[in-house]
């Protein structure tokens, strides 16, 4: 997966990212990072085709998902695995009925399907509770049962958006070895995460998003990077706040002494 | 195969998981295909009892009381050669007599009448166009210039009547016909349509593990054509029921003089009615279902 100088931006005012650059190799395991609105989930709607970028490219198995048409939509995303903060699962159904969902999908065979996710669903720990109705089961073990979905048809990567947000630290822990669990048998693994401590206990590949830019840095400096990214998230909004609060009639003083756009476009320009 | 019995298992699925929805949708349908399958009865009925009329149609010539036997054959002879007479009998006083006792019960006292009160008759086949008012009328008023013949049946009116009765009802069907078509395919595609609505998260889901267009839409598809056919077919059994307690309540009445069953529908139209009704719900939700994808994500 490589993502070249990919923008993205919700109307003229809301540029989500910019110029955003990264390549994940396969069997590789990061972390995006960065405060609420940087644009984590974007990234990942990007990844899944979602979305589409305003420009740039994703490209994913040597394709640019940029130009993938509509009807070939469906194809990417049977080689992506996706976990939701909020699970995304369909609470009427089992655990068994859930996770089979990306199976039947693909067309498989209903034996081959039982025999699949009843592997998966024991690999995740929840054998015993395969034939529970979902909206029985505990926040932790749903989030077991989206990861369960997520890996049942062995794609090429999994994309977990938050996927410890609705979690106490201990279910946190666990739907993480998951994840890692995942990841060693050879499927890349991307989160999406402001959790610090969730990415101090398992130390991996960050990537940071601030002002709709990313930055790599090395292990070591993650936490302190995070932390200065999310200090300026925080100087970038304030800044906003106050320009929203003097409102248009005020226009002059925003614009500044020379009639331009205040400085904090031009700071997000160039990011 | 198993992809199939996948699609039909999920279609069958929707209905049990909405079966209130559903039921009122069979329900609307079958009262909507009930209006229009009594017209399209009562048309055909009409239609196949002009058809009867028009095989079996023929001009009562009476004559008078003292023309014989023998001058009625020698008439009969001569109209034969008419062109546009096809044969000419002579129905004797005695077996007009039998004609009329053989509809009647024992007991009637119109049994014990008396053969010559009954009048000499010629019956004419007509072998030209019998649906040309003009040449029936042309011939009637031919043959009652003639000496011997009291009085000309030609009928002309009952069957003019029955005949703009049976367009009616056709025109009838056919508007009917329409409305039903318009209606099905609304029923359905808006009761379709809030089965998606209400299923809007399970198909992103579904879309999320990479499900096609095709995948989503075939069990809702399903789901339409089967209830367009249910519908269809409960309308043919309230028909079958109503025409059952018609024939119980006037059972003696219709048969003779109708000829068959007007409210009962053939098997040929009893088919395409459900073919139809299927073909309708199929389309009605195929619309519903091709919408809502193209704004889902």
């Amino acid at each position: 997966m490589s993502l070249r100088h990919v923008s993205k931006s919700y109307g003229p005012d809301r540029h989500v990212l910019r110029s955003v650059s990264f390549d994940l190799a396969v069997g590789e395991f990061i972390y995006i990072t960065g405060a609420s609105g940087a644009g984590k989930s974007t990234l990942l709607k990007l990844l899944y085709r979602a979305e589409a970028p305003d420009s740039g490219e994703v490209v994913f198995c040597g394709r640019d998902l940029s130009r993938l048409s509509r009807e070939s939509v469906p194809y990417l995303r049977r080689n992506i695995g996706v976990v939701f903060q909020d699970f995304r699962l369909l609470v009427d159904q089992t655990a068994f009925e859930n996770t089979a969902l990306a199976l039947e999908v693909l067309g498989m065979r209903p034996r081959e399907l039982r025999k699949r996710v009843e592997y998966v669903l024991d690999r995740v720990g929840l054998g015993e509770q395969a034939h529970e109705p979902v909206r029985n089961l505990s926040g932790g073990e749903q989030q077991r049962v989206a990861v369960a979905r997520a890996v049942v048809a062995e794609p090429a990567m999994v994309l977990a958006d938050e996927p410890t947000g609705n979690l106490d630290s201990l279910r946190a822990a666990e739907v993480l070895s998951l994840l890692d669990a995942v990841n060693r048998r050879g499927t890349a693994v991307i989160v999406a995460t402001h959790d610090h401590m969730l990415m101090a206990a398992r130390p991996r590949r960050t990537i940071g998003l601030s002002g709709g830019t990313s930055f790599d840095f090395p292990r070591e400096q993650a936490h302190e990077a995070l932390e200065l990214a999310e200090l300026q998230a925080m100087q970038d909004y304030r800044k906003r706040r106050t320009q929203r609060a003097l409102g248009p009639t005020n226009g002059a003083e925003a614009r500044g002494h020379d009639g331009s756009w205040s400085s904090d476009r031009s700071v997000d320009a160039r990011g | 195969m198993y992809r199939i019995i996948y699609y039909w298992r999920r279609a069958l699925g929707n209905v049990r998981r909405e079966p209130l929805l559903s039921g009122a949708t069979v329900l609307t349908l079958a009262v909507a295909f009930l209006c229009f399958c009594s017209f399209l009865a009562v048309a055909l009925g009409l239609d196949r009892l002009v058809g009867q009329w028009a095989d079996d149609y023929h001009i009562s010539v009476f004559l008078g009381d003292g023309v014989s036997e023998d001058e009625a054959r020698r008439i009969a002879d001569r109209l034969d050669e008419v062109p546009q007479v096809e044969r000419a009998s002579v129905v004797t006083s005695a077996e007009m007599r039998e004609r009329m006792v053989a509809g009647l019960d024992d007991d009637d006292a119109l049994g014990d009448l008396d053969a010559r009160l009954f009048p000499l008759t010629i019956e004419l086949r007509i072998g030209g166009d019998v649906n040309d008012p003009a040449l029936v009328a042309a011939l009637a008023e031919r043959l009652d210039a003639l000496a011997a013949v009291e009085q000309v049946e030609t009928y002309g009116d009952l069957f003019a009547r029955l005949r703009t009765v049976s367009t009616v009802a056709r025109a009838v069907s056919v508007v009917l016909g329409v409305i039903v078509l318009l209606a099905t395919l609304l029923v359905v595609s808006n009761t379709v349509r809030l089965s998606l609505l209400g299923r809007r998260e399970e198909i992103e889901i579904m879309k999320l593990c990479g499900a096609t267009d095709r995948f989503v839409r075939v069990p809702f598809v399903l789901t339409g054509a089967l209830q367009g056919m249910v519908g269809a077919l409960l309308s043919l059994v309230m028909l079958a029921l109503a025409g059952a307690v018609l024939q119980r309540a006037v059972g003696g009445f219709l048969p003779p003089f109708m000829g068959h069953d007007l409210v009962g529908l053939p098997i040929v139209a009893s088919a395409a009615v459900i073919a139809c009704g299927t073909a309708l719900g199929l389309a009605g939700s195929h619309l519903s279902v091709t919408s809502f994808l193209k704004g889902a994500p």
